[in-house]
């Protein structure tokens, strides 16, 4: 893809990003992008709860590249109590793409303050969004209905920014091969407690991490992942998990077939034995040069 | 060392997120006799009907206190009439490794001691499960008493364990029988009323109480459980 074909759309106060938002509709949203520099993978996943009580996969994620070269990841997760999370995951991430695509063309924020700002500003449209969409819905529909968590990667040469609201999680690699969990899941005390982007108070919940590192590989998850991924309760990236899934993003040639096995993963027996609910991966790594 | 090692391998082998409920039960005198039977009758109900739900049998965490003379924990893990330390790291058992009590009354009233043991118990119970990483539910404290309490001091207690409810640190039940005082009972929580039992409905109180838990202990983030109705109690007339 060259980067003259990006371009962007603004209708009616709303933003509309095309034509590289990578963004694909339900039950499995994903894409592959390659480029020279950065190998991204991302795949999405139906729970086999929800796959057993007919529920589509809630999960969705998106990723682009700006003219820039940095690199946006955004994956939210639909909650399973609300009748149209799907809607509002999937909204969620292009509209928090489209944010910050807009706003990091128009700016570059070195200071950590300044990130802040960009991430407040990326959870308010996408929140807005949810509003509106709601508006738009009926008067049977309430935002509640829409409820999904939201978290975002800004991934800047020499820089990863990323905002959470929610329970999903981000684990960065630098260049000696350590990882660092960028992102911890935010919970509440109890298990049934959650940060949803519907909440009134929602993006003063937002936690922006921006963290100075050479990013050779980061990976952004939904819980559903995060009992094999992170030590509990220290939230420590478990090495055993990532290194192979770093190690496999950077290693294939072929788009499709990386995007099959992931796929493939995110379905086996094995992972399903462990979580019975959706779970997504971006996976973006550096090959080594 | 090796209780912890022993708690470790009890999160490991089940790490399903937990929701404790400790069932404050009066043994005094006054249960003698037909009541205390019911009760009885009723805690084997609820283990019945705790069971019949593999996941919320795993998820369910069962403590049983009585108030009959003294304040005691259950060993409920065992055959449950044996008597062990209040202490949260032996106090509690899974639905599914719960073995109903057969109870007997004799005995004064403490609830002040124990609705204050209660608190601790869960306070406790807590920090076990952070210190394993195991998520947990809002804790219930569930108040069966067919008199008032004869110690002294209780009422610094109701007002901990309204507090306690009050930052969202507990839910407590409390269930009049027969005599019961109400206006004794409502002390104890600002969030919601003493119920009054119909009768000797135990079985029926266990039912809901089971159905009640199940619902709470598969509610998924973001969801508050609702309850079923509550059929096994008395429509409140007197005030």
């Amino acid at each position: 893809m060259e980067i003259s074909d990006w371009r962007l759309e603004v209708i009616e106060g709303s933003f509309t990003f095309s034509p590289f938002l990578l963004l694909t509709s339900s039950p499995l949203r994903l894409k592959f992008v390659d480029n020279s520099s950065l190998r991204v993978i991302g795949a999405s996943v139906q729970g086999t709860s929800h796959l057993s009580g007919g529920v589509p996969c809630q999960d969705a994620h998106g990723v682009c590249q700006l003219p820039g070269g940095e690199w946006l990841i955004a994956v939210a997760d639909g909650a399973g109590s609300a009748s149209r999370s799907a809607e509002g995951s999937a909204i969620a991430v292009e509209q928090a793409l489209s944010a910050l695509a807009i706003t990091l063309q128009a700016t570059h924020p070195t200071e950590e303050a300044a990130w802040r700002v960009v991430m407040s500003l990326c959870f308010g449209v996408a929140r807005d969004a949810l509003v509106k969409h709601t508006e738009q819905a009926g008067e049977a529909a309430t935002l509640r209905d829409f409820a999904t968590t939201l978290i975002c990667a800004v991934l800047a040469p020499g820089t990863l920014c990323v905002g959470q609201l929610g329970d999903g999680f981000a684990v960065a690699q630098n260049a000696t091969g350590q990882l660092v969990t960028a992102a911890r899941p935010q919970r509440g005390e109890y298990a049934n407690e959650a940060y949803f982007l519907t909440m009134a108070q929602a993006v003063d919940l937002v936690e922006t991490q921006v963290i100075s590192m050479d990013v050779s590989a980061l990976a952004v998850s939904t819980d559903g992942l995060l009992r094999l991924a992170l030590k509990l309760p220290s939230y420590e990236p478990h090495a055993p998990f990532f290194k192979p899934l770093f190690d496999f993003v950077v290693s294939g040639e072929d788009a499709a077939a990386a995007q099959a096995q992931l796929t493939d993963f995110l379905a086996s027996p094995r992972v399903c034995a462990r979580t019975d609910d959706d779970k997504t991966l971006v996976l973006v790594g550096r090959p080594a040069s | 060392m090796a209780q912890t090692q022993l708690e470790q391998a009890e999160f490991a082998d089940n790490p399903e997120p937990r929701c404790a409920v400790v069932l404050l039960l009066d043994t005094s005198g006054s249960m003698h006799g037909k009541p205390i039977a019911e009760l009885n009758d009723g805690l084997k109900e609820f283990d019945q009907a705790m069971r019949s739900d593999p996941l919320a049998s795993l998820r369910v965490e069962v403590a049983v206190i009585t108030f009959g003379g003294t304040v005691r924990a259950l060993n409920v893990a065992t055959d449950g009439n044996r008597e062990i330390s209040v202490d949260a790291e032996q106090a509690f058992v899974t639905a599914d490794s719960f073995h109903p009590p057969t109870l007997s009354a004799s005995g004064e009233t403490p609830m002040g001691e124990a609705a204050r043991r209660a608190l601790a118990l869960l306070r406790d119970r807590k920090e076990v499960y952070k210190r394993n990483g195991v998520d947990y539910f809002r804790p219930w404290i569930f108040l069966i008493t067919d008199g008032n309490p004869t110690d002294s001091g209780w009422e610094a207690v109701a007002d901990q364990v309204k507090t306690e409810e009050g930052r969202k640190g507990a839910l407590f039940y409390a269930v009049g029988v027969e005599n019961a005082d109400m206006k004794t009972l409502a002390r104890f929580s600002d969030q919601r009323a003493p119920l009054k039992l119909k009768g000797l409905a135990f079985r029926e109180l266990f039912r809901w109480l089971s159905k009640s838990l199940t619902a709470v202990a598969q509610s998924r983030p973001g969801e508050q459980a609702p309850l079923p109705p509550v059929g096994w109690a008395q429509v409140d007339t007197s005030h």
